[in-house]
């Protein structure tokens, strides 16, 4: 019987999730560098109200950019690890389908982890509720699922490579400069109050950075982890 | 039709040739010892034949169909390579029920049950892979190669870094295997033992076969390729 796609991408999904929530090996350190990185910048400037306002979006973004590269650049290093990785290639599994599988549980962890710091970057530069939160949500989820695509893709990609950890955000953050750019407008258009068709352009480069690129690393990913074999 | 055909496979890395002109054919119910040296391309030819590696030139079929275009067909394919290829923070039920659904088993539960039944894995099956000892692990990764039932086994260094009553217990599940009508292509650096179990044996040297025939022969070949030819002789004096 020819396996179902979708029970198999359920079960690439389901595997990482339990991994992860039995060792919290990628969410943890993930967490604890991102609090760390609002901390700093908490302390480090003495912005008025308007213009904390203007920075904060950026603030934010490098929070959850550079701690997503942390756990991500690990997701496929721990399967080479194990040796599960060529496990799950031995399946008649499409190599795409692997590639969602990791990108969703990826974006699930990225999800987690940013809702778990998003409380402490209301309480470090003493914002309220604004009143587009659903967009600036939106916003977040948007970047987050752009930048995790093109780092998971990266993840596989740098699996052979001697100095993978470094070798990762080198590669990544080139990629999605046009995402973050876009992420960190609109979050910091949303964050002034300033009316939401002033971020719609950017949102809209987010969107078509994600369909772009999630669709490339679909794609790529097969020649990708053929090199790694 | 041939269980495995390989023609021409040629695997280079950078400048330096991992296989060369490989040409094997491996019947239905089979069972062939591969030899070399380390480095001689066992790994490398193994993991061509289970698709995990393209060749750089040359092709592979199974069952007459080429792995690579029909990925379907990956599930006829059993590979037991050097690790154990299980996930460490999960159980061995775990990982058993997760890639007897990616291989499309109908239902997994149960298949799974049979398979911890039929390996004597019970008392260890719902502990952590990692609690393991490395016996233990191996017999969780036969559990795991034999899941999807399949009809070709490739089998790297079954008895590497086992003791003597874990080898003797592959033994035995290779001879079930080979009951069972299985073809199986294992790799080893212990001729006698695996030729207890195989009919046929090739002998690779620097990527190329240097021999491929029956045991008595290739005895004499394996030693000679082995350079254990003088060692005995020595060892007689």
């Amino acid at each position: 019987m020819a396996p179902h796609p979708l029970k198999q991408l359920a079960s690439l999904y389901s595997k990482d999730i339990k991994l992860e929530f039995r060792s919290r090996e990628s969410l943890l350190p993930m967490f604890v560098f991102g609090l760390l990185v609002l901390t700093i910048f908490n302390f480090s400037f003495e912005f008025s109200p308007a213009e904390m306002k203007s920075a904060a979006g950026g603030m934010l973004w490098i929070a959850f950019t550079f701690s997503l590269t942390l756990g991500i650049s690990r997701s496929f290093g721990l399967e080479k690890e194990y040796g599960s990785l060529d496990s799950t290639l031995l399946m008649p599994v499409d190599r795409g389908l692997i590639f969602l599988g990791k990108l969703l549980s990826n974006f699930t962890f990225a999800l987690v982890q940013e809702a778990l710091l998003l409380p402490f970057f209301f309480v470090f530069f003493n914002f309220s509720l604004f009143p587009d939160f659903g967009w600036f949500l939106a916003v977040i989820c948007l970047g987050t699922f752009g930048f995790c695509a093109v780092s998971t893709l990266f993840s596989a990609l740098t699996l052979s490579a001697r100095m993978r950890e470094i070798l990762m955000p080198l590669l990544v953050f080139p990629v999605y400069i046009p995402a973050v750019i876009g992420s960190v407008k609109a979050a910091s258009t949303i964050i002034r109050g300033e009316p939401l068709a002033w971020a719609a352009m950017w949102i809209k480069l987010i969107v078509v950075f994600d369909i772009v690129f999630a669709t490339l690393a679909y794609i790529l990913f097969e020649f990708v982890l053929e090199e790694q074999s | 039709m041939d269980a495995l055909q390989t023609s021409g496979v040629t695997k280079v890395y950078g400048r330096s040739y991992a296989l060369k002109d490989v040409s094997l054919t491996l019947a239905r119910g089979e069972c062939v010892g591969l030899f070399g040296q380390n480095g001689a391309g066992k790994s490398t030819l193994l993991r061509i034949c289970a698709a995990l590696l393209r060749p750089s030139s040359g092709s592979v079929m199974v069952f007459g169909s080429d792995p690579w275009k029909h990925v379907a067909q990956r599930a006829a394919i059993g590979f037991l390579g050097h690790g154990v290829g299980l996930y460490p923070s999960l159980t061995v039920r775990e990982n058993l029920e997760y890639f007897a659904h990616l291989a499309g088993v109908a239902v997994p539960a149960d298949r799974v049950r049979e398979i911890i039944d039929r390996l004597e894995l019970g008392v260890y099956a719902d502990a952590e892979v990692r609690c393991l000892s490395r016996g233990w692990q191996q017999r969780a990764a036969i559990a795991r190669g034999l899941l999807g039932e399949p009809h070709l086994l490739l089998w790297d260094e079954p008895f590497s870094g086992l003791d003597e009553r874990t080898s003797e217990r592959m033994s035995e599940v290779l001879i079930q295997l080979r009951s069972g009508g299985c073809t199986c292509l294992v790799s080893s650096h212990d001729y006698e033992r695996t030729m207890a179990l195989c009919d046929r044996a090739v002998i690779l040297e620097r990527g190329r076969i240097a021999y491929d025939g029956g045991e008595q022969e290739g005895r004499v070949a394996y030693r000679g390729i082995m350079g254990l030819a003088g060692k005995r002789e020595r060892v007689e004096t």
